[in-house]
């Protein structure tokens, strides 16, 4: 098993390694992320109830435009170099390489966000002690999409129009990590008015979207990475 | 019609063979490329892989590291087939593609160091400077590899060779390794395979036109008729 995990570990210290050495990508999506969540509080105004309803949904919103033409990019360099190739002839399964891939992904496309979203948070008048909870949220349901955004980038590989198929496929497969990812947030919000709690902790309803959250999260994990690599290997044959 | 000749024949020991095709066939794009490919390479043997552009050197390259599939025929490494459990074959190869494989924003050493692990290797920095040195690029250690020319980049992807020297177990398969290397380069590839062979291992070298090499025998992609060596 050793033998296994060694060069996934490998490669996914080269993506984190790589990403840190040229923060390019990794800022333009997260000055896109605090543009569309500074631009929507002005454009609307300042009700605070008004901004705090539409909280949730504005910050998942900005987590997926901000994300999604990072993930478009995800093997497109390493095909034409052909690294994929090596990894493709590599003793370690393609799949596990692939979701090392993914989880590195997820530190350099969505940590930076989700590290983001407590001052922005504030902006929108979300109280302190809900920020946890809205982080895990956030954390969670943003490894959905680099699951997702790792297989629409594969089936895309070779195409020429790949950020729009890119976008075709993400599209309504994200549609649930949106839908629990909002009601979840929402519902730590009406947790915390009812029950009067300052802790934090996640109680109520939104425990509940939490799990479905990780029930996406689990299935994804399963399902994404062998995808990604038929994918690829298909796209390199 | 089957398009492709291999002269001369080798000559074989009774030992196990280290590669063994039987009844090949390949197809690219619809048109056959190899047919009835018999094949067998011994440890220690060099096998010079010719042919016009487009005569699919590179597709049998790639089918013999199971990246295409083969529509007829089989073949087997070390006496893994071409069927076998992934990570058990992949264990026998070592393939050297067109694509240089260099990781773009990591230096030299950090680039070799993954394809290294890739290939499921454990290399200790003293090994990746030797590989360097070998190569002639001692000075480039620490430089990104998109900062590097195209022979220099074909210089590291080729140490990863010298990293692999060691297990002579494994097949190389090499497509056009000459391409944009300089005379020095040259030379010092052909010093690394040389002793490769020499010390038992095999590889298949592919290429047009001249080789500086003298292999045990070469494979002719595109031609008639076919000779059938084992």
């Amino acid at each position: 098993m050793r033998g296994i995990f060694r060069p996934c570990f490998a490669v996914m210290l080269a993506d984190i390694r790589s990403a840190l050495r040229y923060p390019g990508d990794m800022l333009s999506g997260l000055s896109f992320f605090i543009m569309i969540t500074t631009l929507v509080p002005l454009g609307l105004g300042s009700d605070q109830g008004e901004l705090a309803r539409i909280a949730p949904a504005m910050i998942w919103i900005a987590v997926m435009l901000a994300s999604l033409p990072q993930m478009d990019r995800l093997f497109t360099r390493h095909a034409k170099d052909g690294v994929l190739e090596q990894m493709l002839v590599s003793p370690a399964p393609m799949a596990m390489l692939m979701l090392a891939r993914i989880l590195a992904a997820w530190v350099i496309i969505i940590l930076p966000l989700v590290l983001a979203a407590p001052i922005l948070g504030l902006m929108f008048g979300l109280p302190v002690h809900m920020l946890a909870g809205v982080l895990g949220f956030l954390a969670m349901g943003g490894l959905c999409l680099v699951l997702i955004g790792a297989m629409a980038a594969a089936l895309s590989l070779g195409s020429r129009q790949s950020g729009i198929f890119t976008a075709i496929i993400v599209l309504p497969l994200s549609m649930p990590v949106l839908i629990f990812g909002v009601a979840g947030i929402s519902a730590i919000q009406t947790d915390h008015a009812m029950a009067g709690d300052s802790t934090g902790a996640l109680i109520g309803a939104s425990t509940g979207h939490i799990m479905l959250l990780g029930a996406l999260t689990l299935v994804l994990l399963v399902l994404s990475p062998p995808v990604t690599a038929a994918a690829i290997r298909f796209s390199e044959e | 019609m089957t398009p492709s000749s291999i002269h001369p024949p080798l000559v074989h020991s009774d030992t196990g063979n280290r590669l063994k095709i039987d009844d090949l066939a390949m197809m690219r794009g619809g048109m056959s490329l190899i047919e009835a490919l018999h094949l067998r390479l011994d440890a220690g043997q060099l096998l010079f892989l010719r042919g016009a552009n487009g005569s699919g050197k590179t597709t049998f390259l790639r089918g013999l590291a199971r990246l295409i599939p083969i529509s007829g025929g089989q073949f087997a490494i070390n006496g893994i087939t071409n069927t076998a459990d992934q990570s058990a074959f992949m264990r026998q190869i070592i393939l050297i593609g067109h694509r240089n494989a260099g990781f773009e924003h990591l230096n030299v050493t950090d680039s070799l160091r993954l394809m290294a692990s890739l290939m499921d290797m454990e290399i200790s920095q003293q090994q990746i400077i030797a590989a360097l040195d070998h190569m002639g690029i001692t000075a480039l250690a620490h430089r990104q590899i998109n900062q590097l020319s195209a022979g220099q980049q074909r210089r590291v992807a080729l140490a990863r060779l010298v990293l692999a020297a060691s297990q002579t177990h494994r097949l190389w398969l090499i497509d056009e390794p000459f391409n944009a290397l300089d005379d020095a380069a040259t030379s010092q590839l052909c010093d690394l395979i040389t002793t490769f062979c020499h010390d038992g291992g095999s590889a298949i070298i592919s290429g047009h036109g001249h080789m500086p090499l003298r292999p045990d025998a070469t494979l002719t992609l595109g031609t008639k008729p076919q000779g059938v060596v084992t």
